[in-house]
């Protein structure tokens, strides 16, 4: 397939940027970056879900915290980084798996409501079984362990050291669901958000490919908090409020739901707006309330669509 | 026993400020088909606006609570002719983000103008006492929400199934060409509709102050209680609402009592289990 | 002729009306069968039931000689039973290459692949699909973008795609211009000669069934009030009396 320089060679400066972060900033900057990274990892996945296959979700977070909680207990009994991001992953996809298969028998709203209430479930059980979960003062002390494979052994406990890994993760992560999208799977995903009867009668066995979706989209959120947890290095109930949730659908509809890079650019955006405007004032939230209500009434493609659509690109088929 | 029924009585009062909160979001989703989050919001301000005009200016409560009602009620008119009224032909995601936006912009609001603290409002004189009931002192008040909560199922039940107005609200939802064919001004009607659903959202809020803190978190906390409230009996079912607000008030009463660890978990799986096992709700005809 | 198709008593109400009752109904293969009937005859119900839209409350339906009663439509399709609807139904976001290209990638069974890029899947197969309904020109176009005759034709091509041995049109034509409904009528008889596809027309418009059906089966009420060949229905007194009132 050719090339094309106008998107490679953006990327690749951008890429390389991303390399350079903890060379010319200080810890603060690098900071901000993994916030946005991680923001990224819960969007794209959380995008695949509602941009690509047509259902949103309001239970994100409980997965995402599930993934938190898993990893930061992990770490705190065995000190290896892979172990504890792995175990966060599955344990994210599982509870997907379970959660999912009984909520993509509904559409619409009902499915809203039903990721909202489980969701909540998890909150819950976060916030009340103390003994696991440290209740309401959560996981503290969390190590940022070190990165050992057989023969090697890398020592993250510094913060650009640990930046490395997850720039790492996000980039393998971000590439492949770009494949995701562009393969036969993402087009399928994409026939059922646009019609699901007609995608049932072309032959495809719409459920499971839904379940699918939540699952990737589970194991997309349980990275992300996985790799939260030894960054912030305490993690509270608050990670799987449903409010929590909102943060990707705002990113995604940010950036534009219907391009890839949309949840990526939404993540930069929404982390970026929010350290300016708290710095300047406490309002935060009037700020990106305001934002997204101008963005409902007449961005609908978000920053991305509306751009791509002012030079004249299309926001189908390419990106 | 007694201990049981007392519950029940706290547990019962605790259902009618769900079922004014969740009243009006039915009425909203029913006839405009939009889920509002913001409804929660709305909740808030009017406790917020009962608590200024009766705590801070000594307005008579009765007054203060009314007013408030009234000025939500502007408040509401301005969202539905301004915003709402933009939204309804688009997709569900955008429709429910709009409405999200508006808690954002709300809770900042309120933290504007009252600050971020918690704000507590002396009981009214006239309900500031206790009768007996099951070996133990019941607050005047809670028996005044009792009624308050009858009363305006009652008066709901009137407006929707009697009245010519309430017909012609039904119709609209049912059918807006057929509505405006029939010469009525739908998009007003549809105004209207929503100015009484803030309204109701409002007597909730600003009744509840003597009850519990006023603080910006309250429309978060709310709106989600009002959403598995209104789940349970049914999106867009009144008699739903009413059922699911009687379930919801029990549930948290009885949990609180007997195994407290379970108290906020128990009406999400409720929420949940009538989502998978009969998504319409308890007395969704569907 | 073996029947391709065989129901025996199928049943189907809504609120205790009985919109399908008790329907037999035989479809051999190679024949151009109508279906047409009054608003409200439990054509489209029927349709539904048959392919799987619908779950019949009583009745048995066979296939190609399997039983296919409790199949979901998405596996009725799998076994080559396909349809259309009344209303267009396209993948509004996708192009129009793609809308025809997940029909054949799903017919290959290639759903679950994850890795490589979509582009390229059975593109000589979309091809020739679309250049057979005409729509090769407009093939990067998204889908919402086409005219109403254009999604027609669309539809079509998708629903071909699937690869049917028999393939239920609902009202094809609804909708467009008296022009576009005779290159409709033209191409399905292209379609059901080159791809060896057996036809059943639910239509509305007599003409469009008396000049495509060899074969027409009349609905009534939920049930079939008659059937023959085009000639023998139109000089059907029963048949008459229904429609009298209704154009014919």
């Amino acid at each position: 397939m050719p090339i094309d320089w106008r998107i490679a060679i953006p990327l690749l400066l951008g890429v390389a940027a991303l390399f350079a972060v903890p060379l010319w900033f200080g810890n603060f900057g690098v900071y901000l970056v993994m916030q946005m990274m991680l923001l990224t990892l819960f969007a794209i996945g959380f995008n695949l879900l509602l941009g690509y296959t047509g259902l949103l979700s309001f239970g994100q977070a409980g997965f995402f915290a599930v993934g938190a909680y898993v990893c930061a207990l992990i770490l705190q009994q065995a000190p290896s980084l892979l172990l504890g991001v792995a175990g966060g992953i599955v344990a994210a996809g599982l509870t997907a798996l379970v959660l999912g298969y009984l909520s993509v028998k509904l559409t619409e709203i009902y499915f809203s409501m039903l990721t909202l209430s489980f969701g909540m479930m998890i909150y819950s059980l976060v916030w009340r079984w103390r003994e696991v979960t440290g209740g309401d003062d959560g996981l503290t002390d969390i190590p940022r362990a070190p990165l050992t494979l057989p023969g090697i052994r890398i020592d993250l406990s510094e913060l650009s050291h640990y930046y490395y890994f997850v720039l790492l993760a996000t980039l393998i992560a971000v590439w492949l669901m770009h494949r995701i999208v562009k393969s036969p799977l993402g087009l399928t995903f994409q026939a059922i958000r646009d019609s699901a009867v007609r995608a049932e009668f072309v032959g495809i066995p719409i459920r499971r490919f839904r379940l699918l979706a939540f699952v990737i989209a589970g194991l997309y959120a349980g990275l992300a908090g996985a790799l939260l947890a030894p960054l912030e290095r305490t993690i509270t109930p608050g990670y799987a409020h449903w409010t929590a949730s909102a943060e990707p659908i705002l990113a995604s509809l940010i950036g534009g739901l219907y391009v890839f890079a949309g949840p990526i650019i939404g993540a930069v955006l929404f982390i970026g707006i929010k350290e300016i405007v708290v710095r300047l004032t406490d309002h935060w939230m009037l700020v990106m309330g305001v934002v997204v209500i101008v963005i409902v009434l007449g961005f609908r493609g978000g920053v991305l669509g509306t751009l791509l659509r002012w030079t004249g690109r299309d926001a189908e088929g390419k990106s | 026993m007694e201990n049981y029924l007392y519950q029940g009585l706290i547990g019962l009062t605790y259902s009618m400020y769900l079922w004014l909160l969740a009243a009006g979001l039915t009425i909203a989703f029913g006839i405009l088909n939009i889920l509002n989050f913001s409804h929660g919001s709305l909740f808030m301000l009017g406790a917020y606006f009962a608590f200024t005009l009766y705590g801070v200016f000594g307005i008579n409560f009765w007054l203060a609570v009314l007013l408030s009602a009234l000025g939500v009620a502007l408040v509401g008119a301005v969202m539905e002719r301004f915003l709402f009224r933009r939204i309804y032909q688009l997709e569900l995601p955008f429709q429910l983000l709009l409405t999200y936006g508006l808690v954002l912009v709300l809770d900042d609001i309120v933290k504007i103008i009252w600050g971020g603290a918690f704000l507590v409002p002396p009981i009214p004189p006239l309900l500031d006492g206790a009768v007996p009931l099951f070996g133990r002192p019941f607050p005047i008040y809670n028996l005044f929400i009792l009624a308050v909560g009858a009363l305006v199922g009652i008066l709901l039940w009137i407006v929707f199934d009697k009245t010519w107005w309430g017909r012609m609200a039904r119709a609209a939802a049912w059918n807006r060409e057929m509505g405006a064919t029939l010469g009525m001004n739908v998009p007003r009607v549809f105004t209207f509709v929503f100015m009484f659903a803030a309204a109701l959202a409002a007597l909730g809020g600003a009744l509840g102050i003597p009850m519990r803190p006023v603080s910006p978190g309250l429309g978060i906390a709310m709106i989600v209680q009002a959403f598995i409230v209104t789940v349970i009996g049914g999106l867009g079912n009144l008699r739903g609402a009413f059922v699911g607000a009687i379930v919801v008030g029990m549930l948290t009463a009885y949990s609180t009592m007997l195994f407290p660890l379970f108290e906020l978990f128990l009406p999400y799986v409720v929420m949940a289990a009538v989502l998978m096992l009969r998504p319409q709700g308890l007395l969704g005809g569907r | 002729m073996t029947a391709l198709l065989s129901a025996t008593g199928l049943v189907k109400s809504f609120h205790g009306m009985r919109a399908v009752d008790h329907v037999d109904m035989e479809i051999p293969e190679g024949r151009v069968t109508g279906i047409i009937g009054p608003n409200g005859a439990g054509k489209t119900t029927l349709v539904h039931l048959l392919t799987g839209h619908l779950m019949a409350e009583a009745g048995r339906i066979e296939f190609d000689g399997a039983d296919i009663t409790a199949l979901p439509a998405y596996a009725r399709v799998r076994r080559n039973l396909c349809r259309t609807f009344q209303i267009v139904d396209i993948f509004t976001r996708l192009s129009v290459f793609q809308n025809v290209q997940i029909a054949r990638i799903t017919r290959h069974g290639r759903n679950w692949r994850f890795f490589m890029p979509a582009a390229g899947e059975a593109a000589g197969e979309v091809e020739v699909a679309l250049k057979e309904v005409g729509l090769w020109e407009l093939r990067h176009r998204q889908a919402d973008q086409l005219s109403h005759g254009q999604q027609r034709r669309l539809d079509l091509a998708v629903t071909l795609a699937t690869g049917p041995r028999l393939c239920f049109l609902d009202e094809p034509t609804s909708g467009v211009s008296p022009h576009e409904r005779d290159q409709m009528l033209e191409l399905i008889k292209l379609l059901a000669k080159a791809h060896r596809t057996t036809f059943v027309v639910i239509e509305h418009d007599m003409e469009v069934v008396f000049g495509l059906c060899e074969w027409i089966t009349v609905m009534h009420r939920g049930k079939i009030l008659a059937e023959g060949k085009p000639d023998a229905i139109r000089d059907n007194r029963a048949v008459r009396e229904v429609y009298l009132g209704e154009e014919v």
